[in-house]
Formats: C-alpha cells, sequence, structure tokens
C-alpha cells in the first residue's frame, strides 16, 4: 500500500475524531455554547439556539464523513469553511483582548482563547487541505472507525461528567456564587439517546452504508460507477490474428465505484470482456483510463514499445 | 458536475438529519530459460529453408490471461512462435499460447500450406475451433527484410539511443547466432522504468531480450528470443502447416 494513502487515512481518522469530540461536547451542553454564540454576537440572538444546534450537527457529520470514508473530501471542505469561520472569530476576539472561553470543546474551564487556539485551529485547517488535495483512495480498515467513535464517546462522557462535578462542587463551597455561574446540565435521558442513536448510527453507516451506496449507485441506471479501461499492445507486430503490418490491441474493462476505487488492486471487480483488435503498427503506451477518481500513479503509463519487441 | 450536486446534497441532507434526529507472483520465471537454446544450425540468415522464430513475454505484475477471459491483475507467459518458408512468404504458421499453471494453451493460431489454402483460430475473436479457407493467406508476408524488422524495429532504437547518449552501453560480447551483442541500460522518461536490453550490433538490431523493471526496481516484464532456427522444409509436410499444435489445447479446453 502506497504510504501517501496511510497518511491522508490518518488524518482524516485525526480531524474526524476532533470535529466528533467538538460536536458531542457542545452538545451535552448546549446552554453553554448558546451563550458564547450570545456573548459574541454571532447573528442576532434569536438565531443563537439554532446556531448552537446546528454547529454540533454539522461537526459531528464531518467528524463521521471522515472517520468512516463516506465522501471525506467534501467533509473536508466543509471542515475547512467551518475553521476559517471559527479562525477569523477567534483572532477578532484575540485582538480585542478578550480571552474568555471560546466553547470550542463545550463547556471546559481551560478552553480559553489565546495564540494556541489559533494555531491549534491552523493545523486542523492543514490537516483538512491534505485531505481535500491528496489522493481519494484511502485506507479503511473497518475496526478502526468504529473504535474511534466509541472512544470519542467515552472521551465526551468523561469531560461532560468532569463538568457536572465541578458546577456541584462550585455549588457547595459557595452557593450564592453558584446561582449566577452558567447553569449546567446533568446528563439526562435524552442525552443518552443521543449519544445510542449516534453510535447506532455510525455503526449501522459503517457496516452497511457503504456496501448499501454502492449497491445503489451502481444498478441500472449508473449513476456514479466508473467505467475503466486497461489498454495493452502486444509486444510484437504480425502475430496470430493481425495481417503485415499490424499489430494487436487488447483493451479490457472493469467497473468501479467512483468514491471508492483505485489504480491497481482495489477496485472489487475484475477486468473482463477483451476486445483485441488489429491496428497499425506504431509506438503506444499500455494504460489504465480513466483514474476513476484518484491519480492513478500505480501505472499511467504502464509501459511503452514500438511491436518491435 | 452532476455526481458532484449529488454528493453535496446527500451530505446535507446527512447533516440535516443527523441534526434533527439528535435535537430530537508468482513470476513465472522458471519456464524462461535463462539462456538462449542454440539453433541446431547457429546461423543467423539464409537464403532457403524455414526461419522458426520463438520468443517469451512475461508480465510480471500485469497480465491477463483471455483463455481465463481476464479477473485480477496476474503474473502470465505468453509465447510467440512464427514459421517462414523464405522460399514462399506465403506459406506461414504463427502460433500464440499462454503458459498457466497447468500448462499451455493455444489463444490465436494461424496458417497457410503456401497456395490456396488457410486457416485460423482465435479465441479473442470468438473462433475457438480451427477454421479453414480456400485461397491465399491474407497473412502474407510482403518480404523477408519486412519481418525481421519486425524483431529489429526496437533494437535499431536502442543502438541509436546509446550513440547520442540516452542509453547506456553495458557490455559487449559474442554470442551465436547473433554475432556481435551488446548489453544497453536505459530509463525510460515516460513510464520512470529502468530497460536493460541485449541487441544485436550488425543490422537489422534484432532485439534479443529486454527486461523492464519498475521505478521501484520490481521486475515489470521480460522478453526473450528463445529459438532462431533455420529449418529444412522438406521435413515439414503439408499437415504441419495446415494445423495448429496437437498436443497443446486450444482455450481452455483439452483436444
Amino acid at each position: 500500500m502506497d504510504t501517501w494513502f496511510i497518511l491522508v487515512s490518518i488524518a482524516r481518522w485525526i480531524l474526524g475524531s476532533i470535529f466528533l469530540l467538538a460536536a458531542l461536547t457542545k452538545w451535552f451542553d448546549l446552554s453553554s455554547f448558546q451563550r458564547v454564540i450570545i456573548r459574541w454576537h454571532i447573528g442576532r440572538p434569536e438565531w443563537s439556539a439554532i446556531i448552537a444546534r446546528g454547529v454540533p450537527g454539522l461537526e459531528a457529520t464531518i467528524g463521521i464523513t471522515l472517520l468512516l470514508n463516506i465522501y471525506p473530501k467534501i467533509g473536508a471542505t466543509f471542515g475547512i469553511g467551518l475553521l476559517l469561520i471559527f479562525t477569523t472569530l477567534l483572532s477578532a476576539r484575540l485582538i480585542k483582548g478578550e480571552t474568555e472561553g471560546c466553547g470550542c470543546f463545550g463547556n471546559s474551564k481551560n478552553d480559553k482563547v489565546n495564540l494556541f487556539t489559533i494555531v491549534r485551529n491552523l493545523i486542523f485547517l492543514s490537516l483538512s487541505l491534505f485531505i481535500l488535495f491528496t489522493p481519494g483512495e484511502t485506507w479503511n480498515p473497518l475496526p478502526i472507525s468504529i473504535i474511534l467513535v466509541i472512544g470519542i464517546l467515552i472521551l465526551a462522557g468523561i469531560q461532560r461528567l468532569s463538568a457536572v462535578h465541578t458546577s456541584l462542587k462550585r455549588t457547595v463551597d459557595n452557593p450564592v456564587r453558584a446561582q449566577f455561574s452558567p447553569k449546567s446540565s446533568t446528563i439526562s435521558r435524552r442525552d443518552f439517546l443521543k449519544i445510542g442513536l449516534g453510535a447506532l448510527g455510525a455503526f449501522l453507516v459503517n457496516a452497511l452504508g457503504i456496501e448499501t451506496a454502492y449497491a445503489l449507485s451502481c444498478s441500472p441506471p449508473p449513476r456514479c460507477c466508473c467505467n475503466q479501461t486497461y489498454s495493452h499492445w502486444e509486444p510484437y507486430c504480425y502475430t496470430s490474428g493481425c495481417s503485415f503490418p499490424y499489430r494487436r490491441h487488447h483493451v479490457w474493462r472493469r467497473t468501479c465505484e467512483s468514491c471508492y476505487c483505485g489504480c491497481g488492486s482495489s477496485c472489487r471487480t475484475g477486468w473482463c470482456c477483451c476486445t483485441c483488435t488489429c491496428e497499425t503498427c506504431g509506438y503506444a503506451c499500455d494504460t489504465i483510463t480513466p483514474n476513476c477518481g484518484c491519480a492513478c500513479s500505480y501505472c499511467n503509463p504502464c509501459s511503452c514499445s514500438d511491436g518491435g519487441g | 458536475m452532476n455526481i458532484m450536486r449529488s454528493k453535496m446534497a446527500l451530505f446535507l441532507a446527512f447533516s440535516f438529519a443527523l441534526l434533527i434526529s439528535c435535537q430530537s507472483n508468482e513470476n513465472g520465471t522458471e519456464r524462461i530459460n535463462a539462456t538462449m537454446i542454440v539453433s541446431p544450425t547457429p546461423v543467423f540468415l539464409q537464403d532457403h529453408g524455414v526461419l522458426y522464430i520463438r520468443s517469451e513475454y512475461h508480465q510480471a505484475q500485469m497480465g491477463l490471461s483471455i483463455v481465463q477471459g481476464g479477473g485480477e491483475f496476474q503474473s502470465l507467459t505468453t509465447s510467440y512462435e512464427w514459421w517462414v518458408n523464405v522460399d514462399n512468404l506465403q506459406q506461414v504458421r504463427r502460433v500464440t499460447t499462454e503458459w498457466l499453471e497447468d500448462g499451455p494453451h493455444i489463444v490465436a493460431a494461424d496458417g497457410s500450406n503456401g497456395s490456396n489454402g488457410w486457416w485460423q483460430v482465435d479465441l479473442a475473436r470468438g473462433i475457438p475451433q480451427v477454421v479453414y479457407d480456400d485461397g491465399q493467406t491474407p497473412f502474407a508476408l510482403p518480404n523477408l527484410d519486412a519481418f525481421l524488422e519486425i524483431f529489429s524495429r526496437s533494437g535499431k532504437k536502442l543502438v541509436e539511443d546509446v550513440e547520442t547518449n540516452k542509453a547506456e552501453q553495458v557490455n559487449q560480447f559474442q554470442q551465436a547466432p547473433w554475432g556481435k551483442v551488446v548489453s544497453i541500460r536505459k530509463t525510460d522518461p515516460q513510464t520512470g522504468q529502468t530497460i536493460t536490453a541485449l541487441v544485436r550490433v550488425e543490422p537489422p538490431n534484432i532485439l534479443i531480450e529486454r527486461v523492464v523493471s519498475d521505478k521501484d526496481g520490481n521486475l515489470f516484464e521480460t522478453i526473450r528470443i528463445t529459438n532462431w532456427e533455420w529449418l529444412d522444409p522438406a521435413t515439414l509436410d503439408l499437415d504441419f502447416w495446415m494445423n495448429p499444435p496437437a498436443d497443446v489445447p486450444i482455450g481452455a479446453s483439452h483436444p
């Protein structure tokens, strides 16, 4: 396997995990994130509830698309958009000298706006760009995505419990102050329902989604399948079946899923249906075309000859 | 463009739905003889007789068998054979054979008695059994030089590349039936592959052997002329010219 594909897969897992974690920590404490939106004057105050719910929704979708390798490039594109907006807002706050919590990962007291926050976002932005501009074929072994999704759920749960614990301690230590501190909700049955639905959805998409999407897209009429052609020339002119001075040309075909296929062996169907013709002898190269969504570094052109051995 | 638009729509729909729900080779080289099989009469060219040439083409990485109908890329060896009567260029026999795990299988073959009959079999063109026809063969050669040029075109180019410093001459030695031969190494700028070739120095510059390695140094393909022999036409009867080899199955089936 190409090292390049492993690198882009690792970038996808890191960024996907971060987006999913950011979404879950916001969901667990929507009221705090809504207050951040009001404080930063993002849109009208009556929009804050919608934005507070929409942003984690989008983050979760980006996270899942990246983790499960379902249209990861589109996920990365939305991620770039979201990160650019966040970074611009955070930079403006930092210039004004405001360092109060950004709400990036829920209501964590450590989540201050500082230079590190900006640098962190720029690193995430670089990872998104890397995913967007590298070849589409990625490494997607089944258990890793599920392990990461479960790990993120546990992490988000621990973060949430820690926040609840801090809030309770604050109430005991200083009941008067606690009255005026941001209201923290505990993990409700609704929260559990969200987590359960999210995990179930992720599992179903991972287990069935890609295959089902492939079956749907490749059944007639074809919508996203990619018909690949391998053009191979026999090394000599004037072999059996061709008169002088013609050379035998073999054209093999296969159907690949455009979003998942590769140039080498990752296409799930074998080559078939060779069309063999005799064509004028001359310099020609074996090729595999089109690349079906990835830069065909594997073999293009594969070999060249002039029919003279 | 439409695919991209549908992907975007699917992505947004998924995002919306999530929001709503949550808020509520073996390489086969054993078959190839590493050294040239020395002809019974090690002569390169002569005025009379039947010239028999056999070449083995081994695809180490990207072989697709016509006999097996395709499938995944595999290592595959194909042999090409020509028998040409230089006294009558109408009298020709050619056989293309794939060497699979269970032995040789004819892919295509044809021939002519040199006067009024010819035959062919061609799996790739849907002719799985021998078909006979009357009249002169459509596969006749214009002259012997044209035939020899098939085997020397690449060799000539490599010799020219050495002269213009596009390729490197590695070694030079004598070998029957070629006479003086030269070993040449070249990197193909288009594919990044390294080519090591053995070419006859004197014209026609027959390409005796070519070994191609890919960018990573792995064997990609080899082609070798294993036989260059002159046969006595008297020893070959009309059945020979008008039939494929009897001991090799045509396609996947046995005779």
